[in-house]
């Protein structure tokens, strides 16, 4: 892959944006577009989009020019028009070119549920970088590992991204942005020249267009769990991710009178469809703010959105706080959940409060770009269930994506069969970042088709409907985030002093998991200092709420840890009087 | 509310804090949420927090997220459902 670093044209040492360079670009197919809206004429669209540009900015800037005056965005408790979003993002986009970063380059984003980080995206599609989202609540060792790894052009970060930055890390990054002018000033001097305001940037034109990217730029990579205790970075091509917005701009059809939701987090990668879609139709994107997150309620009634998305999480917190009343939710037409099992109760208590919504049932593995399947539930009707799991099946693929259920020969088994499920298709992904043995493990061709093995164990109906049964391996889904217990484990060890040590998924209620428990044993740490420990290295929702000290772990017959005897010693616990 | 039960709720928010790692001193009227220091996951433990040691009942006082934003919220919200009863 090209880097921008090998370029000759990477200048980080460039004077601060708003200096003597920042003159007006000239850039005829965008003056082209502006001059046709004005004129009242054709846009000259079609030839760009149907020739190369695999840019999803492209499609927002065409939004942008035909509907300027319309609300784009409300993030931070501020509203952009189409207009002040392309202005924005085009201004953002020019600074970062003249800094030297082009398409291939690679921006970090720390930032999320913001103005900034919507903008982020937004302005690092356009020039045509690789955006690669950082977890403003990752523990710093966490963040560090992925930095040191990933080799960023350039950091985009926001007021609670900045706090999460060590000097030791700011180092290493050849270009900061940052919000505001406070925000830079509060820096170390050292670092004022190599960090740009984002405020300065009124002084670019903003009359940059979209860079035409090819089919197999990188659009982003995102970091999940991996087994080893290092996350792993999924590549995602932009013609994936285009593959991917089509088919979910359909299901949602949205229209310039929607209102939608920009609820998840930048790392978790349902985000990517939440910004882009609504910009694609010339909707409006309301950005959820942290206060609302458990229970947003009151905030979709003040912003009438029209348009919800979230992990099936959600509607457990909005019961247990008593927020989601029948008929509450009157202003949604489409609720899509994802990231996790969503039970059959959790549609049904979503359809009481949201009785005019769609309820979409997403499924799908960050490697074929976010989701790939799905069943859509109408108002009123019931969702279809998986047998014996109480939870809703996850539907057939996406327009363009195909699904197989594999026998361990890794050929299709007939309906009805158990096996692994498979996926092909547009969105499947370039694999993982500097991990080609991984990569080649789990991308397979198979008579000439790429496929990508999920690991998760499913089944195809007699009517053609697919349902997720659990998984092959140790992977969890906990709040949407996918967690390999493995990695837990990796970093209990480390602090526990001992190879005896077993992640697993407690409680787990309507087949979700609810928390994770953890059991060491011939450790001579306590348990209350193994949880201190894991503080620092873990991410919160990755920390076991329990940590068990036994003598010795218990070995089924097959040599390999029983798994179910110590589910069943927590079963046993959960029940006795006091625990 | 009495100090004694303000310290418990500084104690609880404390430990939240700590478990992303977070062991900056904070301030009674110092928003936790919406400036980031605290994330979904841990409101939802803070509600469960109130209706287990506070035994206040979401179904009788109307919950917004916004007053759970700072320990002095938190206060207050307790001492509203106790108005309540």
């Amino acid at each position: 892959m090209r880097r921008i670093r090998d370029s000759p044209r990477f200048a980080p040492a460039l004077p601060p944006c708003g200096g003597a360079r920042a003159g007006p670009l000239r850039l005829p197919w965008a003056s082209r577009c502006l001059s046709a809206f004005r004129a009242g004429l054709p846009f000259p669209f079609a030839a760009r989009r149907d020739g190369m540009s695999h840019n999803p900015a492209s499609r927002v800037f065409e939004q942008c020019v035909r509907t300027p005056a319309r609300l784009a965005l409300y993030a931070d408790g501020i509203e952009l028009s189409y207009e002040d979003l392309r202005l924005r993002a085009a201004r953002l986009a020019q600074c970062l070119r003249l800094r030297g970063l082009e398409r291939g380059a690679r921006i970090g984003i720390l930032a999320s549920r913001s103005l900034t980080a919507m903008l982020a995206v937004l302005g690092a599609a356009w020039v045509g970088a690789t955006y690669v989202p950082l977890g403003p609540r990752w523990p710093r060792p966490r963040l560090h590992s992925v930095l040191a790894r990933v080799a960023l052009d350039a950091v985009i970060a926001d007021q609670a991204g900045l706090a999460l930055l060590a000097a030791s890390a700011l180092d290493a990054i050849p270009l900061l942005l940052v919000p505001s002018e406070i925000a830079r000033r509060s820096l170390p001097p050292a670092l004022h020249a190599k960090t740009v305001s984002l405020e300065a940037l009124t002084e670019y034109a903003g009359s940059m267009a979209p860079v035409p990217c090819a089919a197999d730029d990188l659009a982003y990579i995102v970091f999940t769990s991996g087994t080893t205790g290092v996350p792993k970075g999924v590549m995602v091509p932009c013609a994936a991710l285009l593959a991917y917005l089509a088919a979910l701009a359909e299901r949602k059809a949205m229209t310039p009178q929607d209102r939608a939701s920009q609820f998840t987090e930048l790392t978790f990668d349902p985000a990517v469809g939440e910004i882009f879609v609504p910009w694609w139709a010339g909707a409006s994107l309301h950005v959820v703010p942290p206060v609302s997150q458990v229970s947003p309620a009151k905030f979709i009634r003040a912003r009438q959105l029209s348009i919800w998305g979230s992990t099936p999480a959600l509607i457990g917190w909005m019961r247990a706080t008593r927020s989601l009343k029948p008929g509450s939710l009157p202003s949604l037409r489409y609720t899509s959940f994802g990231g996790e099992p969503l039970p059959i109760v959790s549609v049904e208590a979503w359809q009481a409060a949201a009785p005019m919504s769609v309820v979409d049932n997403l499924y799908g593995p960050t490697e074929a770009t976010v989701d790939c399947a799905g069943q859509r539930v109408e108002p009123g009707a019931a969702a279809v269930a998986t047998p014996g799991r109480g939870i809703a099946a996850i539907g057939v693929p996406h327009p363009g994506t195909e699904l197989a259920v594999m026998g361990p020969d890794l050929r299709p088994v007939a309906a009805g069969e158990r096996g692994e499920l498979a996926i092909a298709g547009a969105q499947v992904s370039a694999g993982y970042l500097g991990a080609p043995e991984l990569t080649a493990e789990r991308f397979r061709t198979i008579d000439g088709k790429r496929w990508y093995l999920t690991g998760d164990l499913a089944l195809r109906d007699v009517d053609g409907m697919f349902h997720v049964l659990g998984r092959s391996d140790n992977q969890i889904k906990i709040l949407g985030h996918r967690v390999e217990l493995e990695d837990i484990e990796a970093h209990v060890r480390e602090v526990a002093g001992t190879d005896q040590v077993a992640a697993l998924a407690w409680p787990v209620e309507h087949g979700v998991a609810k928390g994770i428990a953890c059991f060491v044993a011939a450790s001579t740490v306590e348990p209350a200092a193994i949880r201190t420990a894991l503080r620092a290295v873990l991410p919160a929702y990755m920390l076991p709420e329990m940590i068990v000290a036994l003598a010795t772990l218990p070995i089924g017959a097959n040599g390999k840890l029983d798994r179910a005897a110590l589910i069943d010693t927590l079963a046993l616990g959960a029940r006795s009087p006091g625990a | 509310m009495d100090t004694t039960e303000l310290e418990k709720i500084r104690a609880f928010v404390a430990e939240l804090l700590r478990d992303h790692d977070d062991h900056a001193p904070f301030a009674d009227a110092e928003p936790l949420a919406s400036s980031g220091r605290l994330d979904s996951l841990s409101v939802v433990k803070l509600v469960t927090f109130l209706e287990c040691d506070f035994a206040v009942d979401f179904s009788e006082v109307e919950f917004d997220p916004q007053r759970l934003d700072t320990v002095n919220g938190i206060a207050e919200v307790i001492e509203e459902y106790r108005a309540l009863r």
